[in-house]
Protein backbone atom coordinates (compact mmCIF):
# COMPACT_ATOMS: atom_id res chain seq x y z
CA UNK A 1 0.00 0.00 0.00
CA UNK A 2 2.88 2.00 1.18
CA UNK A 3 4.63 1.99 -2.30
CA UNK A 4 1.05 2.54 -4.61
CA UNK A 5 0.63 5.60 -2.39
CA UNK A 6 4.62 6.63 -2.87
CA UNK A 7 4.10 5.70 -7.06
CA UNK A 8 1.05 8.05 -7.05
CA UNK A 9 2.71 11.16 -4.91
CA UNK A 10 5.17 11.03 -7.17
CA UNK A 11 3.75 11.43 -10.19
CA UNK A 12 1.43 14.13 -8.55
CA UNK A 13 5.02 15.86 -7.76
CA UNK A 14 5.58 15.77 -11.57
CA UNK A 15 2.88 16.76 -13.19
CA UNK A 16 2.40 19.53 -10.90
CA UNK A 17 5.77 20.45 -11.28
CA UNK A 18 4.81 20.51 -15.09
CA UNK A 19 1.33 22.48 -14.38
CA UNK A 20 2.71 25.45 -13.28
CA UNK A 21 3.31 26.61 -16.86
CA UNK A 22 1.73 23.85 -18.89
CA UNK A 23 -1.73 23.00 -20.03
CA UNK A 24 -0.88 19.61 -20.67
CA UNK A 25 0.39 18.60 -17.35
CA UNK A 26 -2.63 20.18 -15.57
CA UNK A 27 -4.97 18.23 -17.42
CA UNK A 28 -3.06 14.84 -16.53
CA UNK A 29 -3.01 15.41 -12.80
CA UNK A 30 -6.71 16.37 -12.89
CA UNK A 31 -6.80 12.99 -14.87
CA UNK A 32 -4.84 11.47 -12.22
CA UNK A 33 -6.90 12.93 -9.55
CA UNK A 34 -10.07 11.94 -10.96
CA UNK A 35 -8.98 8.48 -12.00
CA UNK A 36 -7.38 7.16 -8.27
CA UNK A 37 -10.79 8.32 -6.77
CA UNK A 38 -14.52 9.33 -8.02
CA UNK A 39 -14.38 9.26 -11.70
CA UNK A 40 -16.42 5.94 -13.36
CA UNK A 41 -13.24 3.77 -14.68
CA UNK A 42 -15.52 2.77 -18.07
CA UNK A 43 -15.27 6.63 -19.16
CA UNK A 44 -12.97 8.74 -21.32
CA UNK A 45 -10.85 10.95 -19.03
CA UNK A 46 -11.55 14.93 -19.04
CA UNK A 47 -10.41 16.54 -22.40
CA UNK A 48 -8.51 19.83 -23.24
CA UNK A 49 -10.72 22.16 -25.71
CA UNK A 50 -7.70 23.89 -27.22
CA UNK A 51 -8.98 27.56 -28.65
CA UNK A 52 -7.66 26.82 -32.49
CA UNK A 53 -4.25 27.29 -33.19
CA UNK A 54 -2.93 28.08 -29.92
CA UNK A 55 -1.54 26.29 -27.17
CA UNK A 56 -1.60 28.58 -24.67
CA UNK A 57 -5.63 28.65 -23.95
CA UNK A 58 -8.08 26.17 -23.35
CA UNK A 59 -10.99 24.64 -21.39
CA UNK A 60 -10.88 21.47 -19.05
CA UNK A 61 -14.17 19.49 -19.29
CA UNK A 62 -15.60 15.96 -19.99
CA UNK A 63 -15.96 15.07 -23.60
CA UNK A 64 -18.96 13.82 -24.99
CA UNK A 65 -20.07 12.24 -28.31
CA UNK A 66 -22.07 15.21 -29.62
CA UNK A 67 -21.35 17.92 -26.64
CA UNK A 68 -17.94 19.69 -25.31
CA UNK A 69 -17.33 20.34 -21.87
CA UNK A 70 -19.81 17.05 -20.62
CA UNK A 71 -20.71 16.32 -17.44
CA UNK A 72 -18.00 13.54 -16.45
CA UNK A 73 -20.08 10.30 -14.80
CA UNK A 74 -18.87 9.08 -11.28
CA UNK A 75 -18.76 6.19 -9.78
CA UNK A 76 -22.15 6.42 -7.94
CA UNK A 77 -23.98 6.79 -11.05
CA UNK A 78 -24.20 10.65 -10.51
CA UNK A 79 -22.52 13.26 -12.41
CA UNK A 80 -20.01 15.75 -12.31
CA UNK A 81 -19.92 19.04 -14.36
CA UNK A 82 -16.49 20.09 -14.69
CA UNK A 83 -15.25 23.19 -16.25
CA UNK A 84 -11.73 24.79 -16.30
CA UNK A 85 -10.78 27.86 -18.32
CA UNK A 86 -6.90 28.11 -18.60
CA UNK A 87 -4.29 30.72 -19.92
CA UNK A 88 -0.65 31.03 -19.67
CA UNK A 89 0.62 34.26 -19.28
CA UNK A 90 4.01 35.61 -19.20
CA UNK A 91 5.21 37.38 -15.67
CA UNK A 92 7.34 38.77 -13.97
CA UNK A 93 8.35 35.26 -12.52
CA UNK A 94 7.91 33.71 -15.62
CA UNK A 95 5.23 31.65 -17.30
CA UNK A 96 2.43 30.67 -15.58
CA UNK A 97 -0.59 28.74 -16.20
CA UNK A 98 -3.46 30.21 -14.84
CA UNK A 99 -7.14 29.69 -14.52
CA UNK A 100 -9.09 32.40 -15.30
CA UNK A 101 -12.94 30.52 -14.22
CA UNK A 102 -13.90 27.03 -12.81
CA UNK A 103 -16.75 25.27 -12.03
CA UNK A 104 -17.83 21.96 -10.29
CA UNK A 105 -21.29 20.83 -9.83
CA UNK A 106 -22.77 17.59 -8.37
CA UNK A 107 -25.55 16.65 -10.43
CA UNK A 108 -27.32 13.02 -10.43
CA UNK A 109 -28.37 13.58 -14.16
CA UNK A 110 -26.04 13.82 -17.36
CA UNK A 111 -27.24 16.46 -18.92
CA UNK A 112 -25.78 19.96 -18.60
CA UNK A 113 -28.23 21.65 -17.56
CA UNK A 114 -30.14 19.48 -15.63
CA UNK A 115 -32.23 21.06 -12.49
CA UNK A 116 -31.65 17.77 -10.58
CA UNK A 117 -27.90 19.22 -9.29
CA UNK A 118 -26.67 18.86 -5.48
CA UNK A 119 -24.36 21.92 -5.02
CA UNK A 120 -21.83 24.21 -7.27
CA UNK A 121 -18.56 25.55 -6.45
CA UNK A 122 -18.27 28.07 -8.76
CA UNK A 123 -15.47 30.59 -9.35
CA UNK A 124 -14.75 33.59 -11.66
CA UNK A 125 -11.36 35.51 -11.77
CA UNK A 126 -13.13 38.37 -13.06
CA UNK A 127 -16.34 38.70 -12.18
CA UNK A 128 -19.50 40.41 -13.32
CA UNK A 129 -22.15 41.80 -11.05
CA UNK A 130 -22.53 41.38 -7.60
CA UNK A 131 -22.13 37.75 -6.92
CA UNK A 132 -19.22 36.41 -4.33
CA UNK A 133 -15.92 35.76 -7.29
CA UNK A 134 -15.84 32.28 -5.50
CA UNK A 135 -19.10 30.88 -4.10
CA UNK A 136 -21.07 27.83 -3.07
CA UNK A 137 -24.72 27.00 -4.38
CA UNK A 138 -26.88 23.98 -2.86
CA UNK A 139 -29.94 22.78 -4.73
CA UNK A 140 -32.14 22.57 -1.42
CA UNK A 141 -34.59 24.15 0.53
CA UNK A 142 -34.03 26.35 4.13
CA UNK A 143 -36.19 23.64 7.01
CA UNK A 144 -36.61 27.57 8.58
CA UNK A 145 -39.14 29.38 6.96
CA UNK A 146 -39.88 32.97 6.12
CA UNK A 147 -36.22 33.73 6.19
CA UNK A 148 -35.30 34.59 2.06
CA UNK A 149 -37.46 36.18 0.04
CA UNK A 150 -39.62 34.34 -2.04
CA UNK A 151 -38.17 34.94 -5.66
CA UNK A 152 -34.51 33.58 -4.01
CA UNK A 153 -34.64 30.12 -3.06
CA UNK A 154 -32.23 28.59 -1.49
CA UNK A 155 -30.38 27.27 -4.42
CA UNK A 156 -29.62 30.59 -5.87
CA UNK A 157 -28.12 31.77 -2.83
CA UNK A 158 -24.21 32.36 -3.51
CA UNK A 159 -22.59 31.75 0.05
CA UNK A 160 -19.04 33.28 -0.58
CA UNK A 161 -15.96 31.13 -0.34
CA UNK A 162 -12.11 30.94 -0.74
CA UNK A 163 -11.51 29.16 -4.15
CA UNK A 164 -12.25 25.43 -3.78
CA UNK A 165 -10.22 23.39 -5.86
CA UNK A 166 -10.94 19.53 -7.47
CA UNK A 167 -9.15 18.23 -4.72
CA UNK A 168 -11.47 19.99 -2.18
CA UNK A 169 -14.31 18.43 -4.58
CA UNK A 170 -13.15 14.98 -4.50
CA UNK A 171 -12.72 14.79 -0.58
CA UNK A 172 -15.85 16.34 0.09
CA UNK A 173 -17.68 13.88 -2.44
CA UNK A 174 -15.80 10.40 -1.03
CA UNK A 175 -16.62 11.46 2.54
CA UNK A 176 -19.32 13.17 3.17
CA UNK A 177 -21.32 11.62 -0.21
CA UNK A 178 -19.72 8.51 0.08
CA UNK A 179 -18.47 7.91 -2.97
CA UNK A 180 -16.77 4.95 -3.68
CA UNK A 181 -13.09 5.69 -4.58
CA UNK A 182 -10.90 3.59 -6.84
CA UNK A 183 -7.98 3.60 -4.18
CA UNK A 184 -8.15 3.33 -1.08
CA UNK A 185 -8.42 6.17 1.30
CA UNK A 186 -4.68 5.51 2.81
CA UNK A 187 -3.70 6.07 -0.97
CA UNK A 188 -6.31 9.11 -2.09
CA UNK A 189 -6.12 11.24 1.21
CA UNK A 190 -2.20 11.99 0.96
CA UNK A 191 -2.77 12.46 -2.89
CA UNK A 192 -5.66 14.62 -2.85
CA UNK A 193 -3.53 16.65 0.04
CA UNK A 194 -0.12 16.49 -1.86
CA UNK A 195 -2.05 18.21 -4.84
CA UNK A 196 -3.51 20.89 -2.91
CA UNK A 197 -0.45 21.77 -1.03
CA UNK A 198 0.65 22.85 -5.06
CA UNK A 199 -2.58 24.90 -5.33
CA UNK A 200 -2.24 26.24 -2.55
CA UNK A 201 0.70 27.96 -3.40
CA UNK A 202 0.43 29.28 -7.22
CA UNK A 203 -3.38 29.93 -6.81
CA UNK A 204 -4.97 32.97 -7.22
CA UNK A 205 -6.95 34.00 -3.98
CA UNK A 206 -9.99 36.21 -4.75
CA UNK A 207 -12.16 38.62 -2.53
CA UNK A 208 -15.25 37.48 -0.64
CA UNK A 209 -17.52 39.97 -2.60
CA UNK A 210 -17.37 42.08 -5.85
CA UNK A 211 -15.89 45.59 -5.74
CA UNK A 212 -16.85 48.48 -4.28
CA UNK B 1 -14.16 20.74 -33.74
CA UNK B 2 -11.07 19.21 -34.62
CA UNK B 3 -10.05 16.11 -32.88
CA UNK B 4 -6.11 16.26 -31.77
CA UNK B 5 -6.13 12.63 -29.93
CA UNK B 6 -8.71 10.79 -28.26
CA UNK B 7 -8.68 13.63 -25.18
CA UNK B 8 -7.93 16.70 -27.24
CA UNK B 9 -9.80 19.04 -28.99
CA UNK B 10 -9.31 22.22 -31.66
CA UNK B 11 -12.84 24.80 -31.41
CA UNK B 12 -12.79 27.25 -33.88
CA UNK B 13 -14.41 30.64 -32.76
CA UNK B 14 -17.30 29.99 -35.14
CA UNK B 15 -17.86 26.72 -33.61
CA UNK B 16 -18.00 28.02 -30.25
CA UNK B 17 -20.31 30.69 -31.16
CA UNK B 18 -23.18 28.11 -32.36
CA UNK B 19 -22.77 26.02 -29.13
CA UNK B 20 -23.08 29.10 -27.35
CA UNK B 21 -25.96 30.10 -29.08
CA UNK B 22 -27.49 26.78 -29.25
CA UNK B 23 -27.28 25.61 -25.27
CA UNK B 24 -28.35 29.57 -24.58
CA UNK B 25 -31.42 29.32 -26.68
CA UNK B 26 -32.01 25.69 -25.14
CA UNK B 27 -31.59 26.64 -21.48
CA UNK B 28 -32.28 30.65 -21.66
CA UNK B 29 -34.40 30.95 -24.30
CA UNK B 30 -31.99 34.04 -25.48
CA UNK B 31 -29.34 34.05 -28.17
CA UNK B 32 -25.67 33.40 -26.88
CA UNK B 33 -24.55 36.90 -27.66
CA UNK B 34 -27.04 38.18 -25.58
CA UNK B 35 -26.05 35.68 -23.12
CA UNK B 36 -22.46 37.12 -22.98
CA UNK B 37 -24.07 40.52 -23.19
CA UNK B 38 -25.82 40.01 -20.24
CA UNK B 39 -22.68 38.23 -18.61
CA UNK B 40 -21.14 41.41 -19.29
CA UNK B 41 -23.05 43.76 -17.94
CA UNK B 42 -23.42 41.33 -14.60
CA UNK B 43 -27.08 40.88 -15.23
CA UNK B 44 -27.08 37.24 -15.94
CA UNK B 45 -29.20 35.63 -12.94
CA UNK B 46 -27.39 32.74 -11.52
CA UNK B 47 -24.59 32.52 -13.97
CA UNK B 48 -23.35 29.59 -12.53
CA UNK B 49 -26.24 27.79 -14.69
CA UNK B 50 -24.17 28.15 -17.60
CA UNK B 51 -20.89 28.17 -16.01
CA UNK B 52 -19.83 25.59 -18.62
CA UNK B 53 -20.96 28.18 -21.71
CA UNK B 54 -19.16 31.41 -20.06
CA UNK B 55 -16.37 28.75 -20.15
CA UNK B 56 -16.10 27.80 -23.65
CA UNK B 57 -16.81 32.23 -24.30
CA UNK B 58 -13.42 32.07 -22.44
CA UNK B 59 -12.10 30.57 -25.44
CA UNK B 60 -13.03 33.72 -27.97
CA UNK B 61 -10.60 36.01 -26.09
CA UNK B 62 -7.78 37.27 -27.16
CA UNK B 63 -4.36 36.35 -25.98
CA UNK B 64 -3.14 39.28 -23.24
CA UNK B 65 -0.27 41.56 -24.44
CA UNK B 66 2.25 41.25 -22.87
Amino acid sequence: MADRRDLFLGEVRRLAEGARTEIGPFRDLLRLLLETTVIDPHQPAPGVYYARGTRDRADIGGVGRYQVLTPLPLRDGRWLKLAISLFVEETKHGRRLKSSQSTFQYQARPEPDTGDWIFRYDYLRDPRGSYPPAHLQINADLRVGAVLPDIRPLARVHFPTDRVPLEGVIRLLAEDFDMPCAQPAEVWRPVLAEAEKVFKQIAHRPPFGPAA
Amino acid sequence: MHQVSETEFELDADYIRQAIDAEARARLGISGEELLARFERGELEDPGRVADLLALADLLREPAVA
